[in-house]
């Protein structure tokens, strides 16, 4: 990931130790592996640590040998073989990779294209990705193939290229015609200029402004400080919820736990917000915490009553209850 | 949901519909999001990553995306079960005393406690009817038990309960009846005595009786002190029949209709003693009415008849039913047939005294008439040839006429072929 830090490492294994440790867990793959395609331990130990770099020693310095062992192990040995052949020119394991995998990449590309055509060409585009179309110093093809790490799938790895890929073509596309109809990822990059989300409860006429722009901006005001004070797990729960719209199966399956764990946390953070914005309401207007929590209710049933104009699709309507009125 | 619940969540969903997008500089490549996605990561590097992806709303849609298209519901799905399998034992242990579990296993707790009341209970009422059913059975041995003082005045019971008891018990009122019956059997049939001593060793084994007809007989010799108290002039006579019942063991009238009532279900039961009962009655009036003997003579006339229902037992257990309908057929005949030959056993001696009278010798009868023994064939008509023994004509007579005069002695008329012959 581009975007961590580097941090001063406090590395609880020398690089003599960790050497051997991936030259030992390279011969287990090979061991682990169905087919080890002419692979030796010593052509494996380049590319694994380069993906223990990545995966394990930057996010904990002092992992210890049990944390690495345990992360090599858990590679997908036969996918990695076959990815690291493919590298080599292997032509038999570009035949298998093709036969293996070309039905996942066609469905990706069908997934993330708004057309069969444009799906047709962004699977090409994927094959000649993978391929390289450049060749590096040491006359290797410079193909995407290099970044596969074997840590997920090889069928992940490329639902995910793909729809990086889709991604990609997107905002060159946009970028070279601009066009009123602007992709919703256009539409993130004007909502990240905007300089805080005040924008959001916007009135949709000069009266609902007078009525309840006090309120729309304290409310708004707790919620967003209330959702970064939450941990991280929660708050990609209620992101993954409240913002991505999915089901608490789906979010629990992001997370890794079941629907009904998802549920009870997601039941216990609804307190936690609650809890926090009307602790912000207390400190920001002086208020008891029987009227901060009166006030919510009031904004909450305020908005209930707009909610089926909001789900077919009417004009956005905003807080308009006033704790004064309250 | 409560309603402070829904009072967040109406809060949160306009706030997600109106909160701006927001990204961070770096993004999670394809790499790291697959791996994330199938949860491979080491839990460091998974949390950072749960922290970008908190924040990035693209890394976000594409790891959602990404960790849907996976299986990775599938798999969350059947995680509890291999969470569960992955408990250490004391951990199951606790989990199944946890208050949440104990809540339902007092509900378990209660219905196992009805239902094990409502089978005790029912089955105390099965067991109480079985119960009442077997009562009956010595209540109408009772019933039947009551008559026989009835049907010993009809010289019939006696003959039932000769059947019903095994079990010899010696006394010596018996044992006197027993001289008398042995010695009036010595007169007529001489081979007799033999035999009965041999029914009383043989019957134990000829005898083979089912456990069920054991206890039937058990029952009855246990309600046998109930019985009705016998008139104090048949006190006698119901002794003589106790002990012709001790020399019949296992033959029996009441033993086998125990056996049919035992056999018999509940509704019918009562239908049936009442027929067996109005069968009995009639029964036995029909005997008396036939037979016309007092009970004691009978009686008197009963011993060849243990030696017949034994050499009927011995064809065996499942001939019951038909022995011991033969039995009281060939009971019914005995009283019947043998009566006239009983009515003067108190005569035995004047049957003796007639045979004392009466001689036979060379085919002839001889016939006592003062001094001298006259052949049947005599008629006075007839003129006497006189001879004297030891004289010379005695010997010129045919072999066959001396043969007579000397088995007879004294004086003895003889018809001779044609001719009468006075020997002295």
């Amino acid at each position: 990931m581009r975007g961590f830090s580097s941090e001063k490492r406090i590395l609880s294994l020398t690089p003599k130790q960790i050497d051997e440790l991936i030259l030992a867990g390279a011969d287990r793959l090979l061991a682990r592996a169905t087919s080890a395609r002419l692979l030796t331990p010593e052509t494996l130990t380049k590319r694994l640590r380069r993906v223990t770099e990545k995966y394990v020693l930057r996010h904990d310095p002092a992992a210890e040998a049990a944390t690495i062992n345990g992360f090599l192990d858990g590679l997908h040995a036969d996918e990695l073989c076959l990815v690291l052949a493919c590298e080599r020119g292997d032509q038999t394991a570009w035949s298998e990779l093709f036969e293996g995998y070309g039905a996942t990449v066609r469905s990706a590309a069908r997934a993330a294209s708004s057309s069969e055509s444009m799906a047709d060409d962004l699977a090409q585009s994927i094959w000649a990705e993978l391929h390289g179309l450049k060749a590096r110093e040491d006359g290797t093809a410079a193909g995407k193939l290099a970044y596969y790490s074997g840590a997920g799938s090889l069928g992940g790895w490329l639902r995910a290229v793909v729809g990086q890929l889709a991604i990609d073509q997107h905002r060159k596309q946009a970028k070279v015609v601009q066009t009123d109809e602007d992709s919703e990822l256009d539409r993130l990059v004007l909502s990240e200029a905007e300089p805080d989300g005040a924008h959001a409860f916007q009135s949709a006429s000069p009266e609902d402004l007078l009525a309840g722009n006090m309120a729309a901006a304290d409310v708004e005001q707790a919620l967003r400080q209330a959702m970064a004070e939450l941990a991280d797990e929660d708050r990609l729960l209620m992101k993954l919820y409240y913002f991505e719209g999915l089901r608490l199966r789906e979010a629990g399956a992001v997370l890794g736990v079941h629907e009904a764990t998802a549920s009870r946390r997601l039941t216990r953070i609804h307190g936690e917000v609650r809890q926090r914005v009307e602790a912000f309401l207390m400190k920001e207007h002086g208020w008891t915490k029987s009227e901060a929590s009166r006030s919510l209710a009031e904004v909450a049933e305020h908005l209930q009553t707009e909610v089926e104009p909001m789900l077919t699709g009417k004009a956005d309507t905003t807080f308009q209850s006033s704790p004064a009125s309250g | 949901m409560t309603s402070n619940d829904k009072q967040i969540d109406v809060l949160m969903r306009r706030y997600a519909k109106a909160a701006p997008r927001t990204s961070v500089s770096g993004h999670l490549d394809a790499d790291e999001l697959s791996a994330f996605a199938e949860g491979s990561l080491p839990p460091a590097t998974r949390a950072g990553y749960v922290s970008h992806l908190a924040d990035c709303d693209e890394c976000r849609k594409q790891a959602s995306a990404l960790a849907i298209s996976s299986g990775a519901v599938v798999r969350t799905e059947e995680s509890p079960s291999t969470a569960v399998e992955g408990r250490s034992f004391w951990q199951v242990l606790v989990g199944l005393f946890a208050l949440p579990v104990l809540r339902y296993a007092a509900f378990a707790a209660v219905l196992l406690i009805v239902a094990g009341v409502a089978f005790v209970a029912l089955r105390r009422s099965r067991s109480d009817s079985q119960m009442i059913a077997l009562n009956e059975q010595p209540i109408q041995q009772r019933e039947s038990a009551v008559k026989p003082p009835a049907e010993i005045q009809d010289g019939y019971s006696g003959n039932k309960q000769l059947n019903t008891d095994s079990r010899p018990i010696p006394s010596p009122q018996s044992s006197a009846v027993n001289d008398q019956t042995a010695k009036a059997d010595t007169d007529t049939k001489p081979a007799e005595p033999p035999a009965t001593g041999g029914l009383m060793k043989e019957a134990p084994p000829a005898a083979p009786v089912t456990a069920e007809k054991k206890a039937a007989q058990g029952e009855v010799t246990q309600t046998a002190p109930s019985y009705a108290p016998a008139p104090p002039g048949d006190v006698a006579t119901q002794k003589k029949q106790e002990n012709y019942r001790e020399l019949q063991p296992g033959s029996g009238i009441s033993g086998p209709r125990q056996q049919q009532q035992k056999l018999d279900t509940a509704d019918k039961f009562g239908q049936e003693r009442e027929r067996d009962a109005n069968k009995d009655v009639a029964r036995t009036d029909d005997l008396a009415s036939k037979s016309g003997t007092p009970a004691s003579v009978a009686a008197n006339q009963l011993p060849p008849s243990p030696r017949k229902s034994i050499d009927e037992k011995a064809k065996g257990p499942m001939r019951n039913m038909e022995n011991n309908t033969n039995a009281i057929n060939r009971n019914e005949n005995l009283g019947r047939v043998e009566s006239p030959k009983t009515t003067s056993t108190g005569g035995s001696d004047r049957a003796a005294t007639e045979e004392a009278q009466t001689r036979s010798a060379g085919g002839r009868k001889f016939r006592r008439q003062g001094a001298a023994w006259v052949d049947q064939k005599f008629k006075s008509s007839m003129t006497l040839k006189s001879v004297s023994r030891g004289s010379d004509a005695f010997h010129e007579l045919d072999s066959g006429l001396r043969s007579i005069a000397q088995q007879l002695g004294g004086e003895v008329i003889v018809v001779w072929k044609g001719k009468a012959y006075l020997i002295k």
